[in-house]
C-alpha cells in the first residue's frame, strides 16, 4: 500500500499507468515467475502486487547508478527495440543453470503491468513502486506454451 | 531490467482499483408468522 507519509510537496498525482516487460520463468515444480534481472532469485507473488524493496529514484544520492523500482517500457515497440528477439534471450539461460541455483530459470515471458506508487519516469519507460501483472502475451524456452498458459491461471486473476 | 532513459520525473501514480467479490444478497423473505391459536371450545 502507498505510504502516503513519502509523498513530496510539489510531487504531481496522476492515475496508474500500464508498461511493458520481460520476466524470466522457471517450471519448477513450482512454477516460478522470476524478475529479468540474470543473477536475482526474487520471486512475484501470485497473490499479492509486487513491490520495489527501495523507492524508484531520480539519482542516487551517493552517486552510485543504481536504478530502483519495478521496471517498464512505454510500449511494445520501446520493450521490442531493448530487448530485441526474445527467443535470442534463452543464450544467457547456461549461466545460473546448476540445479540447486535459485536462479536457474527456463524461459522468458512478455507482458504487461499495471504500475502505481511513487513512479520515476524517463523517455523510454518507467522505474515504479508497485507493479500487478496485467497480461501475459508470449514465451520462449522449455515448454513455453504450457508455461504461459500456466502463468495465466497463476498470476491473471482478483486477489481476494 | 534495461535502461528507461534519463529520469526526467517523480510521479506519485493512484492504485488502480481492485474488483472485490461481493456475494449477491440474499432475497429477504416474509418471517414466517407462527399460526394464530383457535381459542379452544368450551363443552
Amino acid at each position: 500500500m502507498l505510504d502516503w507519509t513519502k509523498v513530496k510537496a510539489g510531487d504531481p498525482i496522476e492515475p496508474h499507468v500500464v508498461g511493458y516487460r520481460v520476466w524470466r520463468y522457471r517450471l519448477g515444480p513450482p512454477l516460478c515467475l522470476l524478475s529479468w534481472c540474470l543473477g536475482s532469485s526474487e520471486l512475484w507473488p501470485t497473490d499479492a502486487p509486487f513491490q520495489s524493496d527501495k523507492e524508484p529514484n531520480l539519482a542516487s544520492p551517493d552517486g552510485s547508478k543504481m536504478s530502483h523500482g519495478i521496471h517498464a517500457y512505454l510500449t511494445r515497440k520501446e520493450l521490442q527495440r531493448q530487448f530485441g528477439d526474445l527467443a535470442s534471450l534463452l543464450c544467457y539461460r547456461g549461466i545460473y543453470s546448476e540445479p540447486d541455483n535459485p536462479a536457474r530459470w527456463d524461459g522468458v515471458v512478455a507482458g504487461t503491468v499495471t504500475l502505481w506508487g511513487i513512479s520515476v519516469e524517463g523517455p523510454r519507460g518507467y522505474r515504479a513502486q508497485f507493479a500487478r501483472i496485467a497480461s501475459f502475451d508470449e514465451a520462449h524456452g522449455t515448454r513455453a506454451d504450457e508455461a504461459l498458459e500456466r502463468l495465466r491461471g497463476l498470476y491473471l486473476h482478483e486477489y481476494g | 531490467m534495461g535502461n528507461i532513459g534519463e529520469p526526467v520525473r517523480r510521479v506519485v501514480r493512484t492504485e488502480p482499483e481492485v474488483p472485490v467479490f461481493t456475494p449477491e444478497p440474499r432475497p429477504e423473505t416474509e418471517p414466517q408468522r407462527a399460526p394464530e391459536k383457535q381459542p379452544e371450545k368450551v363443552p
